[in-house]
């Protein structure tokens, strides 16, 4: 079959040499450069770019990535192999298959020149093989996807390696996300490319700005990274543990309950030869800072390898739910109970330091250039009924703007300090102001204040606007099914002060009462919009009036739900 | 195994040589290069941008910020992202003026974008919207009305400056995409 379409071949070929027939690249368009396989690639039917995808004629694909095309008339379809990888695509249809599976494309592939243009990417990547858009060259970078070894292991995510002109791009983030090196300033930046709107440098690059080795062998298309960090000392001084490492190293750190721990995961290493010593005489390989603990001579299941999974999203600023609890402890404990490390696994290399405590402790984690520094602080224990009150905007955002020239953020700063100093003459209740003073809060941080101290109830005080003058009325928001009483409870008295019209309560997913865990109420008073709402919300005797109804509110709710 | 190859490659490309000749070939569409064009890209002087016209639904509150109203009106776009563009025009001004308010008005932005499915709109910062939580809700919910009668958008990304951003007016969460089944 091959062998009789060989004259055919070269009818064509002499089609091809025939001028205008084949060549000449449109000018109008904006040309893409190829670059497969570490070569600059040049077809003769330049690429299109369609939808913000690159189409590459069906040959660029077969010769640069080394796969086999098979074209069949009939269905007009392609079909593309490549080692056990292989798919189909038709001219015009969105509709492909990959190993049998149907996918949908965004992009049909189209004729152009008589050649069927191919979308690069999803075929590239179909067979296995990386691919890269290089923005500012407008070069496509597509490359057989190199074997990459971190410390003689396969990388958790990805590590993306694209091949110019002999040299080896490596995906920069990945690389220092996982040596831990999260937030690294990259010294020269500009030596790398930006692909995929990523950063990747050069391997001998990340070499000089990460130290240990990264050894890039295109012949075996092996990339191998060799940097492991050391764990040199772990101490304790007060509520503060140091812990020294040979390179700086960013810890996964998380938080254990019963007995309450804090834990840090030292991503790509290992413990040096004297600390490795120590841990070898330990039982379970678990080392104990100052001394022999015989309490936890056992080992806690935390430094076994899989026995317990930590618990999820707990961030360090965010450390356990507090309760009151350990009140009854004596005061004179040490915040820190024992302290320990570990080899926790060696595949990757990752090295586990527990801090115990005696009490839930917030904490900071800190970095040096030498390792880590945690401070603990115990954490502000609740004494009453907590109540958190949130004046709307502030600082830099002023809110809605009030007929008279008056900001939102400065009646929601006054009737929220008003309402806060009544809140304080009942000594059942414990309140805590989100700002007193002209200040901005971001919003996560307003819901922070709120759920870091398992507060009881949260009110966010607020005034409305629009554009017609005439609109008007008192409306009270929730969002949570446990804020829906205390939602209604405050309309109540917050109409009946107003004595604006009745807008009603209404839940809405507004971020303050979405995300705070306790019953949580937004109140929009009146409209600063309205002449008439706008006089009476900024005179002082009105809003003495909200506040006491607000505080009513809060009275009622405590007594009758609480 | 090379030589194969050629061969194999030399009998596909007349394969679709000689099958394309027997069809009519489909022109190819003038490509705009879409999120990769830096802007150098001339148009061809002989092509005149041909103009879609299209009805669209518009949403706009009532007087008294209570419901969303909605009006039909025309658009006419020579490009997609233009229809949305026009589209969002149209949100700052409403036909019936003396039944309808508009929720969003000098609303500027620094890009919009329709990426598969994805339309994002890179807010200004600095733009003043002095509506109020019901106002700002009210604003999204139209703009969600307005945008996602186009079947292809499923998500409506909100940032502000090129960053994300907790909230536009500093009540409603828009960290997460708007979808239709919010």
């Amino acid at each position: 079959m091959k062998r009789r379409l060989y004259p055919l071949l070269l009818t064509l070929l002499f089609l091809l040499s025939i001028p205008g027939w084949a060549a000449a690249s449109s000018a109008e368009e904006e040309t893409v450069s190829l670059m497969i396989g570490g070569q600059a690639v040049s077809p003769e039917v330049p690429p299109v770019i369609k939808n913000g995808r690159t189409l590459v004629p069906v040959r660029v694909i077969a010769e640069g990535l080394g796969a086999d095309v098979d074209w069949n008339e009939a269905a007009r379809t392609a079909t593309i192999t490549r080692g056990n990888q292989q798919l189909s695509l038709t001219l015009d249809s969105m509709q492909a298959r990959v190993n049998g599976k149907q996918v949908k494309l965004d992009t049909a592939p189209v004729i152009s020149k008589q050649r069927m243009l191919l979308p690069l990417r999803f075929v590239a990547e179909s067979l296995g093989v990386t691919v890269g858009w290089d923005n500012s060259a407008r070069t496509v970078i597509a490359n057989e996807t190199p074997q990459v070894k971190l410390n003689g292991h396969k990388p958790a995510q990805a590590i993306s390696v694209y091949q110019v002109n002999g040299t080896a791009y490596v995906s920069a983030q990945a690389v220092a996300d996982q040596l831990g090196v999260t937030g690294y300033q990259w010294s020269r930046p500009e030596r790398g490319k930006t692909i995929d709107d990523k950063l990747a440098l050069p391997a001998e690059q990340l070499e000089k700005e990460l130290g240990g080795s990264f050894d890039w062998n295109p012949k075996k298309n092996v990339l191998e990274i060799e940097r492991l960090n050391h764990l040199t000392d772990v101490s304790q001084d007060g509520d503060v543990v140091r812990i020294r490492t040979a390179m700086p190293v960013r810890a996964e750190s998380f938080v254990l309950e019963g007995p309450s721990r804090i834990v840090l995961d030292l991503p790509q290493t290992a413990l040096d030869d004297e600390l490795d010593e120590l841990s070898r005489q330990s039982e379970g390989g678990i080392a104990i800072v100052g001394g022999t603990d015989e309490e936890h001579k056992a080992g806690d299941k935390d430094e076994v390898q899989g026995a317990e999974l930590p618990e999820q999203g707990a961030e360090p600023s965010d450390s356990a739910d507090s309760q009151a609890a350990m009140s009854d402890e004596p005061e004179a404990k040490p915040l820190i109970a024992s302290l320990r490390y570990s080899q926790y696994s060696t595949s990757p290399d990752t090295v586990r330091v527990v801090i115990e405590l005696n009490q839930k402790s917030q904490y900071h984690v800190g970095y040096t250039d030498n390792g880590i520094e945690v401070k603990l602080t115990p954490k502000p224990q609740k004494t009453g009924f907590l109540i958190v009150v949130d004046a709307g905007h502030g600082g830099k955002d002023p809110g809605s703007l009030g007929v008279a020239g008056n900001h939102e953020k400065d009646y929601t700063l006054a009737v929220a300090n008003k309402v806060v100093e009544l809140l304080k003459q009942y000594k059942e209740f414990q309140v805590v102001p989100v700002r007193t003073t002209d200040v901005f809060y971001e919003l996560s941080e307003r819901v922070a204040i709120a759920n870091e101290r398992n507060a009881d109830l949260f009110l966010s005080i607020h005034a409305n606007a629009f554009p017609k003058p005439t609109a008007g009325g008192t409306e009270t928001f929730y969002y949570n099914a446990n804020s829906k009483t205390f939602a209604q409870i405050v309309h109540k008295h917050l109409q009946g002060a107003t004595q604006f019209a009745d807008r009603g309560v209404k839940s809405s997913a507004y971020y303050v009462i979405k995300n705070t865990k306790m019953p949580a109420v937004l109140t929009e008073t009146g409209f600063l919009s309205n002449p008439s709402e706008n006089a009476k919300l900024t005179n002082p005797a009105f809003q003495d009036k909200i506040a006491e109804e607000l505080v009513a509110a809060i009275r009622e709710y405590y007594l009758s739900y609480q | 195994m090379k030589r194969r190859h050629m061969i194999c490659m030399a009998v596909l490309a007349t394969m679709l040589v000689a099958g394309c000749g027997q069809k009519a070939a489909p022109a190819p569409q003038p490509t705009a290069p879409a999120e990769q064009s830096s802007g150098s890209n001339q148009a061809p002087a002989t092509i005149e941008p041909r103009l879609t016209k299209q009805s669209v639904f518009v949403y706009y509150s009532d007087n008294n910020l209570m419901e969303l109203q909605k009006e039909e009106q025309e658009i006419s776009f020579a490009e997609d992202i233009e229809k949305y563009k026009k589209t969002l025009e149209l949100l700052e001004k409403p036909t019936k003026a003396d039944e309808h308010v508009p929720l969003w008005s000098d609303f500027h932005y620094h890009s919009v974008t329709f990426d598969k499915g994805t339309l994002t709109i890179d807010a200004d910062s600095k733009n003043q919207y002095n509506l109020g939580s019901s106002g700002e809700a009210m604003a999204l919910d139209a703009l969600k009305q307005t945008l996602f009668q186009f079947p292809e958008v499923e998500r409506i990304v909100i940032l502000a400056d090129g960053k994300k951003t907790e909230s536009l007016m500093g009540h409603v969460d828009v960290q997460e995409p708007l979808t239709r089944d919010q």
